[in-house]
């Protein structure tokens, strides 16, 4: 402990007292302009800079750090863009945010129940796939079997959910290939049954589901936050949540306080194959054509969301909300980018660096180290 | 053929493909009688495999075809995917059939094995895209670079030449995707008071087209044409437009022509223009190939896009449309493939 | 032996860790040409001297010298200067091949950074051949034995010319023939001039192998003499004889009602069934050597890894224990050994580790009463004295003590109470203080009529502490000592001889109690 508040200490001096290019950190001359110094001193002022508001931000109370903190990046966030891209706020635009972040939340909030227990799962991509193909077959001829063909759906996101969770826990499978491997049968049974020709079509009837709603608000984000709510309160307040974070951080112990860890594995699981599902239904009636490929970007999509949003692969780390918010980060600045109407491969370029400096800005505040 | 209906799996393309045999064994009893009389001749068929319905339909015209020129045709499944399609090249190779007709799926990966069987003296017909190399027999394809230029031309014409014209790309890096791209730009150049407002690529995902065209529309911009490339990004695009309720929607050009996007034109009032990618244009494969076998000389490269039939599909569209099918047939696939045939294929509605 | 002519020594050693002394005073020569044995009862601080020999921490106070020099030991310096080790757990890559591993951190290489593969190979074959040992350079070391780990570890030792070599209880990991070829390898080495530290606790082969033994005893030397001149019967009075400390004594309990019975537990193939009884308000103390069973036995009756074949009985009726929830309903608990593996989350508050076991208790209609889970959690950390006395603190930042009472209010604050409580070494890495503590709450648990299964390596607390003694070794209970008849001699000439050994000196007439 002390050698380490000795070390703390001198860091902390040197920030504030020493010339800002000691500690053998001196910053390349990268302009090559008039003076040498230069360059250095704007160096030195931008690493101080960082570096006050970063130990600022830690010397905030941990509830302040875990609540305010987000509140406070969103509502940066939001300001940025209201300079960068005004055109963000106009209804129509917040309708079509609204409208697309109700399937990534959805995806979003099963893939973070899979990370607390240390799992991944890249199967919610052909998840979704499989209920649009579903859909699309079962509704051919005529609408009858429209409710019938939802069932359905959640059934197949279920199965694939228990399926991967068995994998998992019973047979020691990684994560990552039970659930690619999943992703594989499950592509390959919708060629069986297609024929490579997913005919048919998206009933009418589904399409308010996403389409409309209560002002601008789409009825499918009005599903997706009720579903989140649920998620929130009970991985916070109930017992299945400490059950969750419980395996996620040490399933020995759990096991010991006769927690089933197989049994929770396999929900986590079955809850994200079920979201995906709903999330898979909710963007056929978005989309509104048979695309046999509806699910493609969602998994990396849902990872990356729940990562911005502070979860960790490690296990047993991070908030559904946090993901909430990650997931909202995300498609904010894929939103932001497209309006824009930059260079498809210099918006590719900005999204990247954003969420680069997202994810490891979130990181070193919640690690609380700056070194 | 036997292996190809297995393949096909229904009950009656297996049923007919058993019925054709068995005529083809007459056929033969009777041949043989007359020696030196006319050769069977074999290709080998490697496909895309059937993975998507573009390439379900390039297979089945295939078959048709060969059964009309009495060539015996030998399937070989690509599964989607090139590495996987590798190993069927070299095994259709080693059955030393008179030619083959492959549907690459690498362009790269697809040229050593095509040199081999050229070196063996198998004629080697390429379907629809090419490899990296110019050692193949025949190349049959549509040029996109030269067929989105009718496309782009009526576009800009039915934006005056002036106004906001929304575009989502293809994939990058993709052959097809910059063909399509340079005729497209070639044509826009020509015109400065068009602003090309770039949405993005889609990379062949109707979801994602819809997504990012939707985001363009509720920017506010008001765009008087619209561009996708490819059939995937023209359809996510006009949902957008008819989600948004834009109207009138704004002409659009760029897709492959499907019976899907031509119902969602006529159904909504929208002018589309597409090119044609078409399945059909295997039967032009499959032709050449049976050429090549007999030892006629072929061209080195077919144009799909110059052949009268597979023309520009400019409106009005009516006369192109057939409601009675799904979505998914190209257009002209009727043409070729009974009811009965696009039934089995699940194109009937 | 004097200073000048050892190859390392230790001057004056002093170690604590927060509270816990763990080194005083000690001090050690280790010669060329000698097999040097450190001895001691668990936790008398042979390790910490090896860590401090090694560079692998630093002492408080005192010196290591080297070639009679004071040398400044990281774990890099101390390779420089020839001192190697062999630990239990071979440090080795299971991944990388064994000339890879030989040459791990030391690869050979010409310039260029480009490495010198022949050179690698005739080193290590080299070294390998020096030792006797038949190994391929090429075979992946996961596949090897634990033997032939150490050999390899052995042979990167002497590739990097090490002169010292410790060797960290390896009888621990080793028995039979490989640990017979395991002493012929350092006698060997001794003949080639090697100075070699040997720690164990197993008393035989300390004659077999040592010339001269150093014995620790609460972290001080309390004799380093010639092995010749001592016998077992002089290591075994020195090894014990610790004190715990003043207690008063626990008046010895009724004994009129068994709450669990063992019967014919199969606890491993080659061992013989456990089968004792435990008493309401009885502490029934378990001591043998690590390794002995006991923790295995803990298992078991905690249903975390179920018994081959036996019948447990709680109160007389025969219950389940196939999984820790029917041991939990059948009034069993086991507070583990490795409390930061296995008894604690350590990234969780204190409130949520002490609720974890309580859940079902805590929740209506699956959510957890916020109100009830601060009450069970306010009120485990004031009866179990956590210090600080805050619930919302991540349970890590406390210390080793206060963990260990965090883990005992998880298990004790849960209703009803558990009438069997099974502690595994409940006061290892813990302070004095927090140790008292634990004791009194052992009182308390007997006091309310529990029975309670106390493993411990520490004698002096087993005896203080039990009403009753089984001894175990190799897996089998080999003894069972009553009150009057509790000596740290009896029960580690038990745990270290087994069963005859005892039988015989009590037939004897050698009874040292």
């Amino acid at each position: 402990m002390k050698p380490l508040d000795r070390t703390e200490a001198r860091s902390q001096l040197s920030t504030f007292a020493a010339p800002p290019n000691q500690g053998g950190r001196e910053p390349r001359n990268v302009s090559g302009s008039s003076s040498p110094r230069n360059p250095v001193r704007t160096a030195g002022v931008v690493r101080l800079a960082y570096e006050s508001v970063a130990s600022t931000l830690l010397r905030l109370p941990p509830t302040v750090r875990g609540y305010g903190l987000p509140i406070g990046t969103s509502l940066l966030v939001a300001a940025v863009v209201a300079v960068v891209e005004p055109g963000f706020y106009r209804p129509a635009n917040l309708h079509v945010v609204m409208q697309q972040y109700a399937v990534l939340g959805l995806v979003t909030l099963g893939q973070v129940l899979v990370l607390l227990v240390s799992g991944i799962d890249l199967s919610v991509g052909a998840v979704m796939n499989a209920a649009l193909i579903t859909i699309a077959l079962m509704n051919h001829y005529n609408e009858n079997l429209l409710l019938v063909s939802l069932v359905l759906c959640i059934l197949i996101g279920a199965g694939v959910g228990v399926t991967n969770g068995l994998l998992v826990s019973l047979r020691d499978v990684p994560p990552f290939a039970a659930t690619l491997g999943m992703t594989a049968c499950v592509q390959g049974a919708i060629l069986v049954y297609t024929k490579g020709i997913p005919a048919g079509n998206i009933p009418t009837a589904l399409r308010p589901i996403a389409l409309d709603g209560i002002g601008i608000v789409p009825y499918s984000l009005l599903i997706c936050l009720a579903i989140g709510l649920v998620v929130i309160v009970f991985l916070s307040r109930g017992s299945y949540g400490r059950t969750i974070y419980a395996v996620g951080r040490s399933a020995e112990v759990a096991r010991r306080v006769g927690i089933s860890t197989t049994a929770v594995r396999v929900s986590a699981y079955t809850l994200c194959g079920v979201f995906a599902a709903l999330a898979g239904i909710i963007l056929s009636a978005y989309v509104g054509y048979v695309d046999p490929a509806i699910g493609g970007t969602y998994n990396l999509q849902s990872i990356a969301a729940a990562v911005v949003g502070g979860v960790s692969f490690i296990g047993g780390e991070g908030k559904p909300a946090g993901a909430l918010i990650g997931a909202l980060f995300l498609l904010t600045v894929l939103n932001v980018t497209t309006l824009s109407s930059l260079n498809p491969f210099t918006q590719l370029i900005v999204q990247g660096v954003v969420m680069l400096v997202a994810v490891s800005l979130f990181h070193l505040i919640k690690r609380g180290s700056f070194a | 053929m036997s292996r190809q209906s297995v393949r096909r799996g229904s009950w009656e393309t297996g049923f007919a493909a058993v019925a054709a045999a068995l005529l083809a064994l007459t056929a033969c009893g009777g041949s043989s009688g007359t020696p030196g009389g006319t050769k069977t001749y074999t290709i080998a068929f490697i496909s895309q495999g059937t993975s998507n319905s573009w390439a379900a339909q390039l297979d089945a015209v295939a078959s048709k075809a060969a059964k009309a020129d009495g060539v015996k045709l030998v399937y070989f499944n690509g599964q989607g995917d090139a590495t996987k399609q590798l190993p069927e090249i070299d095994t259709a190779i080693a059955q030393k059939p008179d030619a083959i007709v492959l549907v690459p799926l690498g362009g790269a990966a697809d040229t050593g094995p095509v040199e081999r069987a050229m070196s063996q003296g198998i004629k080697v017909v390429l379907c629809d895209s090419t490899i990296t190399s110019q050692n193949y027999t025949s190349l049959v394809t549509p040029h996109a670079e030269t067929a989105a230029v009718p496309l782009a031309q009526w576009l800009a014409d039915k934006m005056n030449h002036q106004g906001n014209l929304l575009y989502i790309g293809g994939l990058p890096g993709n052959t097809t995707t910059i063909t399509y791209d340079q005729g497209f730009n070639s044509v826009m150049q020509k015109y400065p008071s068009i602003h090309i407002i770039n949405a993005g690529n889609a990379n062949y995902s109707i979801s994602t087209a819809k997504q990012l065209a939707a985001t363009a529309i509720a920017s506010g911009k008001t765009f008087t044409g619209a561009w996708g490339v490819g059939g995937e990004a023209v359809t996510g695009l006009m949902q957008a437009l008819i989600d948004a309720k834009v109207n009138p929607a704004p002409p659009i050009g760029g897709a492959a022509a499907t019976n899907g996007i031509l119902r969602l034109a006529i159904q909504n009032k929208m002018e589309v223009a597409s090119l044609q990618f078409p399945p059909t244009s295997s039967q032009v494969c499959i032709d050449t190939a049976y050429k090549a076998a007999k030892g006629e000389t072929v061209p080195k490269s077919i144009n799909i896009s110059d052949l009268p039939q597979y023309g520009p599909i400019l409106p009005p569209l009516d006369k192109y449309y057939k409601p009675q099918f799904s979505d998914d047939m190209y257009v002209g696939t009727d043409s070729v493939l009974t009811v009965d045939e696009l039934k089995a294929l699940n194109l009937v509605k | 032996m004097n200073v000048e002519r050892a190859l390392v020594s230790a001057r004056g050693i002093y170690k604590h860790y927060g509270g816990i002394r763990a080194l005083a005073d000690v001090s050690l020569d280790i010669g060329s040409a000698e097999i040097h044995a450190l001895v001691g009862e668990n936790g008398a601080g042979k390790s910490t001297l090896v860590k401090i020999m090694t560079g692998a921490e630093k002492q408080d106070a005192g010196q290591v010298m080297v070639d009679g020099r004071e040398a400044q030991l990281t774990p890099e310096k101390a390779r420089e200067l020839g001192i190697g080790a062999v630990y239990q757990e071979p440090s080795l890559i299971p991944a990388m091949t064994v000339l890879e591993n030989v040459f791990l951190g030391w690869e050979q290489r010409f310039g260029l950074g480009l490495l010198d593969h022949r050179r690698m190979r005739r080193e290590a074959a080299a070294a390998l051949d020096n030792i006797g040992a038949r190994i391929h350079l090429e075979t992946e070391v996961a596949t090897l034995s634990v033997a032939d780990r150490q050999l390899v570890e052995i042979a990167r030792a002497l590739v990097q010319q090490a002169r010292v070599l410790i060797f960290d209880e390896p009888s621990a990991v080793l028995s039979g023939v490989e640990l017979e070829r395991i002493f012929n390898v350092i006698k060997e080495l001794r003949s080639h001039g090697l100075g070699i530290l040997y720690i164990s606790h197993r008393l035989a082969e300390i004659f077999e192998l040592a010339d001269r033994a150093t014995v620790l005893k609460d972290g001080r030397v309390v004799a380093s003499r010639p092995v010749n001149e001592l016998t077992m019967e002089d290591l075994i009075h020195l090894m014990v004889g610790r004190e715990i400390g003043a207690r008063h004594l626990r008046p010895e309990a009724a004994r009129d009602r068994i709450v669990l019975e063992v019967d014919k537990l199969a606890l491993g193939q080659d061992r013989e069934p456990i089968s004792f009884e435990l008493h309401a308000g009885e502490v029934l103390g378990l001591a043998g050597l690590v390794g002995s069973g006991r923790t295995r036995l803990a298992n078991a009756l905690g249903g975390i890894r179920p018994a081959r074949a036996g019948v447990v009985f709680r109160n007389g009726r025969p219950v389940r224990l196939k999984r820790p929830s029917d041991a939990m309903r059948a009034g069993i608990v086991v507070i583990p050994e490795d409390r930061k593996r296995e008894g604690l989350i350590l990234g969780h508050s204190v409130r949520e580790n002490l609720a974890l076991a309580s859940l079902k208790e805590l929740s209506t209609i699956g959510m957890v009463s916020a109100k009830a889970e601060r009450r069970l959690a306010s009120e485990a950390v004031k009866v179990f004295a956590v210090r600080p006395p805050a619930i919302d603190v991540a349970t890590g930042t406390l210390s080793g003590g206060n963990q260990q009472k965090v883990v005992l209010g998880k298990w004790l604050v849960r209703k009803p109470s558990a009438e069997v409580v099974v502690l595994d070494e409940p006061t290892r890495g813990v302070d004095v203080g927090a140790k008292y503590e634990i004791y009194n709450l052992i009182d308390a648990l007997v006091a309310r009529g529990s029975g309670v299964v106390l493993i411990s390596s520490e004698l002096p607390e087993v005896i203080a502490m039990s009403d009753r003694v089984l001894v175990m070794s190799a897996g089998n209970i080999v003894g069972e000592l009553k009150r009057g008849e509790l000596s740290e001699e009896r029960i580690l000439r038990l745990a270290v001889l087994g069963r005859e050994h005892e039988l015989a000196a009590s037939e004897g007439g050698g009874d040292a109690a």
